[in-house]
């Protein structure tokens, strides 16, 4: 691969990336978040107040990138069945009967997870190994998912009453938490002209499957520095309060450190992020982008940080700052 | 590949000069500063504890830090690895680390990150964003430690002549301490001493070393050395080795006993055994003038001696010769061979202990150092002697005032006391007082010392009232016709022993400081 290659990589993400920001009025680090998590191949947890847009950059992101999309609107009686799917009884044309494998919403290549927390921890645990494994067990069946398949679960952090936070383990094989902010005055006229006061948008499709496997491959070789690397590691390793070089604020509030898939994300990421860039090589600044998107929900603090009111991202920002200090 | 690897590390040399260039200044100013901090701290503790030449040591140690601070840039200068990173920093994302890292390695981003990691560093403008100029609050550190230097230099310094008086007497007791050394490697090199001599001497040096050491002014060393010179000198005994001299003197004069003369002063114990020898074989059939020759030789020679074993042994040797008894021949030859090898090996220690004193006292002032300024007035008991009044002692109180002036220099002083007898102003110079002449050993007068009366007698006790005072007094009446009262001896021993005794129970007894001084200058101003 020489530079040419790389450039066209480069200039396709960046076309992906324009074409969605189209009908996503605002919201750019989201949107550059979603595309860095669309191209490591990981799962997104979408954290906003109704109406941002988490949904429409959904199925945006599917239309541009030429993907198949479901939408799974989670509710408290939503059964894991509704979600992977269900053997059901099938008669053949000579009357005999035989199960057939319906296959659930899961099945496509985004999958939007709706409100994720309305549903029960059952329905939720339903969910597990497809973003993990990226397969659908039925009964004695294995089902493999189509490449790439990701899931963009959305939550809503005001109505918390009937919810059931997810937990650990789940939150676990999210690549990334992004919190999906409210649009400024700027940002609201764009949205306002795009969505009531004009035609609705022709998105192209810029990119297929394919390329997309493609480029997630090219992506993975994108070299790092030893330097840029161990700081990366550092950064997982000071979530944890028994750490020696870890920060104050981490021995003070941190309960559960972050496990070792927060580093793979961190460096997967960003190799990602530093090509949308146009750089050839990892830089701290592009670890510094990724960490807070990958770390904010893999470490657990204690009652101490909910009664000082310290929040995760003062934590991350310290542990940016400390690390970065070691290296 | 490789030309834009070379192109890097080219620019990256270029960037390493610069930081060289930058890491010199920085660390001058930072040596600057820490020079003169450390040099105002000198400063202000020269006010507190005496420092000699506090200026110069400031000097010294700011040059030290300098240089330290500008050879440390030097020798340890930036490697290209942390170049690369430094580079990094100015806005090149980690390109050029990672380019560097990867030269061994086989990528297919090698070669687009090489270029663009080449592109940029060309664009580099590190002149620009690596200033050479120090942080300005290190200047301003400079600035403010500057007049805060200016200030304590300013401030007075009232221990400045303390401080030379310490370092002149350290010099001084370096020096001296040196002669001691000197001294001591001399005796362990003698081989006229014998190994009790030697260990002795080396002891009294190994004293007068320690002394040296507290001695708290130049003077006290002074006095320290001649103390020591002076226990030397009277180790020094000048009677027998004077004896063999007179007789190698007498001997030599006669016709018959000038080759026994001759060997004796040539001081060879092999010739001198051959030449006794000779007399002992001779005397058996010498004719009778021969013999009365001999004998009057040695008669001659007996009486130039003072007095001991050599002179018994000459006299015995001249008996046994008059009485021509060839046993007492043998023996008395044997006895004068052995007095002669005796004294001999004492002129041997003599000039070892001489050249030890020698050595002490090399370059020092004969007539003493004083040091001191100022006035003083005291009390004391002393002791006095008067010139041809024969003896006296006593004891009485007196006041005296005295000046001095610089080491080396003069002395006056006058004092008066009531009491019943010998108050003498020791300053004013006594019986010692006799100027050695060039080329000669000092030459003491004689003082007449009491000995007890031989034999046992009546004994009778006195008392008596004199001025109102009473006291007792306790005399012996002696049967023996030969006793003598007394006799002269040289002035220096005496006091030599006084002197001796004196520092002894000084040592042992508590005595007042203030006494100490006293008591040590009356005997030094006895010898002078």
């Amino acid at each position: 691969m020489d530079e040419k290659e790389i450039k066209i990589i480069v200039d396709k993400i960046k076309a992906v990336e324009s074409e969605v920001s189209k009908a996503i009025i605002g919201q750019r680090d989201v949107i550059r978040q979603v595309l860095i998590a669309v191209f490591t191949g990981g799962n997104v947890l979408l954290e906003g107040a109704p109406g941002l847009g988490k949904t429409q950059l959904v199925k945006t992101l599917s239309k541009v990138m030429n993907l198949s999309f479901s939408r799974i609107q989670f509710t408290p009686d939503l059964m894991p069945a509704d979600v992977v799917g269900t053997n059901i009884i099938m008669k053949d044309e000579k009357g005999n009967s035989r199960f057939e494998f319906q296959y659930g919403p899961i099945f496509a290549n985004l999958v939007l997870a709706d409100e994720i927390n309305r549903a029960t921890p059952k329905t939720q645990s339903a969910l597990l190994e497809a973003m993990q494994e990226h397969t659908v067990t039925v009964g004695n069946n294995t089902y493999k998912l189509s490449e790439p398949f990701m899931v963009l679960a959305t939550q809503n952090p005001l109505e918390n009453e009937g919810t059931y936070p997810l937990p650990e383990a789940q939150l676990d094989r999210f690549l990334f938490k992004l919190m999906v902010p409210y649009p400024n005055l700027q940002e609201l006229k764009g949205i306002i002209g795009v969505t009531v006061n004009s035609e609705p948008i022709e998105l192209n499709k810029v990119i297929d499957r394919s390329k997309i496997l493609e480029i997630r491959d090219v992506l993975k070789k994108v070299p790092m520095s030893k330097a840029v690397e161990e700081y990366a590691l550092k950064i997982v390793l000071a979530t944890h309060g028994d750490y020696e070089k870890a920060p104050e604020l981490t021995k003070k509030y941190i309960r559960y450190g972050a496990s070792p898939r927060a580093a793979q994300t961190i460096i997967s990421t960003a190799k990602v992020r530093a090509v949308m860039e146009g750089r050839y090589n990892v830089a701290f600044e592009d670890i510094k982008y990724v960490a807070h998107a990958a770390l904010r929900h893999r470490f657990f603090m204690n009652f101490d940080a909910v009664a000082d009111g310290i929040t995760a991202e003062e934590i991350i920002d310290q542990i940016l700052i400390s690390q970065l200090d070691k290296v | 590949m490789e030309n834009s690897y070379k192109k890097i590390k080219s620019i990256l040399r270029k960037v390493q000069r610069w930081l060289l260039l930058k890491a010199i200044l920085r660390n001058t100013t930072l040596g600057i500063c820490v020079a003169i901090t450390l040099a105002i701290f000198i400063i202000l503790l020269s006010r507190i504890i005496p420092i000699y030449k506090v200026y110069d040591i400031c000097i010294y140690l700011g040059g030290i830090v300098l240089a330290l601070a500008i050879v440390l840039a030097i020798v340890l200068p930036l490697k290209l690895k942390n170049v690369a990173k430094c580079v990094d920093t100015l806005g090149l994302a980690e390109r050029i680390t990672t380019a560097l890292e990867l030269k061994d390695r086989s990528s297919i981003y090698k070669e687009p990150l090489v270029q663009d990691a080449v592109v940029n560093l060309g664009k580099l403008n590190y002149k620009q964003k690596i200033p050479l100029l120090p942080n300005k609050k290190i200047l301003l550190a400079i600035l403010l430690l500057t007049i805060l230097f200016c200030g304590a230099m300013l401030l007075p310094d009232p221990l400045k002549d303390k401080a030379q008086q310490i370092h002149d007497l350290k010099v001084y007791k370096n020096q001296e301490e040196k002669k001691v050394v000197k001294a001591q490697k001399e005796v362990k090199e003698d081989k006229a001493l014998n190994l009790e001599e030697k260990k002795d001497l080396l002891a009294k040096l190994d004293a007068l070393k320690k002394e040296v050491k507290l001695a708290e002014s130049n003077k006290e060393v002074d006095k320290a050395i001649e103390k020591t010179a002076k226990k030397l000198e009277q180790a020094i005994d000048q009677t027998l080795p004077e004896d063999v001299k007179k007789l190698s003197e007498t001997l030599s004069e006669a016709q018959e006993t000038k080759k026994l003369g001759e060997a004796i002063k040539s001081g060879q114990m092999e010739d001198i055994q051959k030449q006794l020898e000779g007399m002992k074989s001779s005397a058996k059939s010498m004719d009778p003038a021969a013999k009365k020759s001999l004998e009057d030789t040695l008669s001659k020679a007996s009486s130039a001696m003072n007095s001991g074993d050599l002179k018994d042994s000459i006299d015995e040797l001249n008996s046994a010769l008059s009485s021509g008894d060839d046993n007492a021949i043998t023996k008395s030859v044997d006895s004068v061979k052995g007095a002669v090898k005796s004294g001999l090996s004492t002129q041997g220690k003599n000039k070892a202990l001489a050249q030890a004193q020698s050595n002490l006292q090399e370059g020092q002032n004969p007539s003493g150092q004083a040091q001191g300024t100022g006035q003083g007035e005291g009390q004391g008991t002393g002791q006095g002697q008067g010139t041809g009044q024969g003896q006296g002692s006593g004891s009485g109180a007196g006041q005296g005032t005295g000046q001095g002036q610089g080491p080396g220099g003069s002395g006056a002083g006058n004092g008066s006391g009531s009491g019943d007898s010998g108050v003498t102003p020791y300053s004013s110079g006594g019986i010692a007082n006799k100027a050695a002449t060039p080329g000669q050993e000092k030459e003491y007068e004689k003082v007449f010392t009491p000995s007890s009366l031989g034999g046992q007698g009546q004994t009778s006790q006195l008392t008596g009232k004199n001025n109102g005072n009473s006291g007792s007094s306790e005399s012996s009446i002696s049967d023996d016709a030969n006793a003598t009262l007394g006799q002269l001896t040289p002035y220096n021993q005496v006091v030599g022993d006084y002197s001796e005794k004196a520092m002894e129970n000084m040592n042992n007894a508590g005595i007042p400081s203030g006494m100490e001084d006293i008591v040590k200058g009356y005997f030094t101003s006895l010898n002078d």
